[in-house]
């Protein structure tokens, strides 16, 4: 769909909102460039610049994604003003990336706890044997951050309470499927 | 339970009920063990789809780095250009050398041409004949003395031109002391390449056709006792500096070239 062609920020947002990742490549098109010009002007290098801004394109999903989102300037300037601040960040900190880290924004909490052990490779490994119904209704709750409105209508269920209970029962399931498999040490209870 | 620890995790928290939240996780360890749990699940769940986002943008995005060069289209674009520009190069050049070569069809001693490619020629059979004739006439004054190609069309060459000094009156000189012999000058000799029926030179100090020589043989001039000796091959061949076109004879006489650098 997006081509050459160029959009506006409301019909990508729009396009986010469906789910079509292709607007996460014509994000990260659109704005190569300068990000990758900021990152290289501050000790940054190319893997660096491919790094930040896929964080960042995936972080204006997340966000987007959300039927409360309201962009308050050009989507491209979004993308670059995060992408320059998880550079920044990843520079104070000293170190890549950790994909538990959240981006603060006003929809993720930003300060949960780290005490995990569990290896998250196991997890999407376990996550995939559930099927695509319960991966994509806990990935779209807990990552692209949909109400169950939204993953109501996504996914076909009758309604957002429909969602909800089949949301949980997937959680549980990967709960359980975990504990089988791994002593209570890996998995903290 | 779980509820409340979705409400924790996607921000619908308001921060009074965080704080009663994170204050009840204090409270209680079984609570704080099973939010542990909890949350390293949904890392896990976030992780994932991260992954697999990320995957998609790399296979789709068109944007890619090879060294320095950004785009993959551009790379594809440069190349072709860089190809289109050989290939004309190794055209012109192909084509070019052919009409060079039409310009210097060589004659045999009988005179009938023995280029293959004679067919292809534009210049007649005696358009060449008279450029041989005008050289082998002197003709010299038609070259221009500061042409860098010779009258053919072909690029002067140049060898080495050494003065050496005469170290004693007696030129009965040991071998073995002209290697030691004080070579002055490596000045350089223009020297041009001429076809021709017979091994022939003309030489004015300044400047040497040589007829029939080839090019690529190794070769200097030495100038000894006001004389020019042409090193070619294994022999020495006096050059006499009137100018005319003559035959190159090897020099005989001992006692000159015990004079001369060793024939190598």
């Amino acid at each position: 769909m997006f081509g050459r062609k160029k959009f506006s920020d409301e019909e990508i947002v729009d396009e986010i909102r469906g789910g079509n990742q292709e607007a996460l490549v014509f994000l990260y098109q659109n704005n190569f460039s300068p990000v990758r010009n900021y990152i290289l002007k501050n000790n940054g290098t190319l893997e660096d610049v491919d790094d930040v801004l896929q964080e960042a394109v995936i972080a204006v999903w997340q966000n987007a994604s959300q039927r409360s989102f309201t962009l308050t300037s050009k989507l491209n300037t979004y993308v670059y003003a995060i992408a320059k601040n998880l550079w920044l960040k990843q520079l104070n900190k000293g170190k890549r990336l950790d994909p538990l880290d959240e981006i603060h924004s006003n929809t993720h909490a930003a300060d949960e706890p780290r005490n995990h052990k569990m290896d998250l490779d196991i997890v999407a490994e376990y996550l995939e044997k559930l099927g695509d119904t319960c991966r994509e209704v806990l990935q779209l709750f807990y990552f692209d951050g949909l109400d169950m409105n939204a993953i109501a209508e996504r996914l076909n269920f009758s309604n957002a309470d429909t969602a909800k209970s089949k949301k949980y029962q997937c959680f549980k399931r990967l709960e359980q499927l975990l504990k089988q498999d791994f002593s209570r040490s890996d998995f903290n209870i | 339970m779980h509820e409340a620890f979705d409400r924790y995790v996607t921000g619908q928290m308001s921060e009074g009920e965080k704080a009663v939240f994170l204050e009840e996780l204090d409270r209680d360890p079984a609570l704080k063990a099973a939010f542990d749990s909890y949350i390293n699940i949904v890392a896990g769940i976030r992780a994932a789809r991260r992954d697999e986002l990320k995957d998609y943008i790399k296979k789709n995005a068109k944007i890619q780095y090879i060294g320095n060069v950004w785009s993959r289209s551009w790379v594809i674009a440069s190349a072709a250009i860089v190809t289109i520009f050989l290939g004309a190069y190794v055209v012109l050049n192909y084509y070019g050398t052919n009409k060079a070569t039409e310009n210097m069809v060589m004659k045999d001693s009988s005179g009938a041409t023995n280029d293959s490619t004679v067919q292809d020629i534009t210049i007649e059979h005696d358009q060449v004949a008279k450029n041989d004739e005008r050289e082998y006439n002197g003709n010299a004054q038609d070259a221009d003395p500061e042409s860098t190609e010779d009258v053919t069309g072909r690029p002067l060459n140049t060898v080495p031109y050494y003065v050496m000094e005469k170290t004693t009156d007696r030129i009965d000189i040991d071998p073995t002391r002209v290697a030691d012999k004080k070579i002055t000058s490596t000045k350089q000799l223009d020297i041009t390449y001429e076809p021709g029926d017979s091994y022939m030179y003309k030489y004015n100090k300044t400047s040497l056709v040589l007829y029939k020589v080839p090019a690529a043989d190794k070769k200097s001039v030495y100038e000894y006792n006001r004389s020019a000796y042409l090193s070619w091959g294994k022999s020495y061949y006096l050059l006499k500096s009137d100018g005319k076109a003559r035959e190159l004879e090897a020099i005989k006489d001992s006692v000159v070239l015990k004079s001369l650098p060793p024939v190598k």
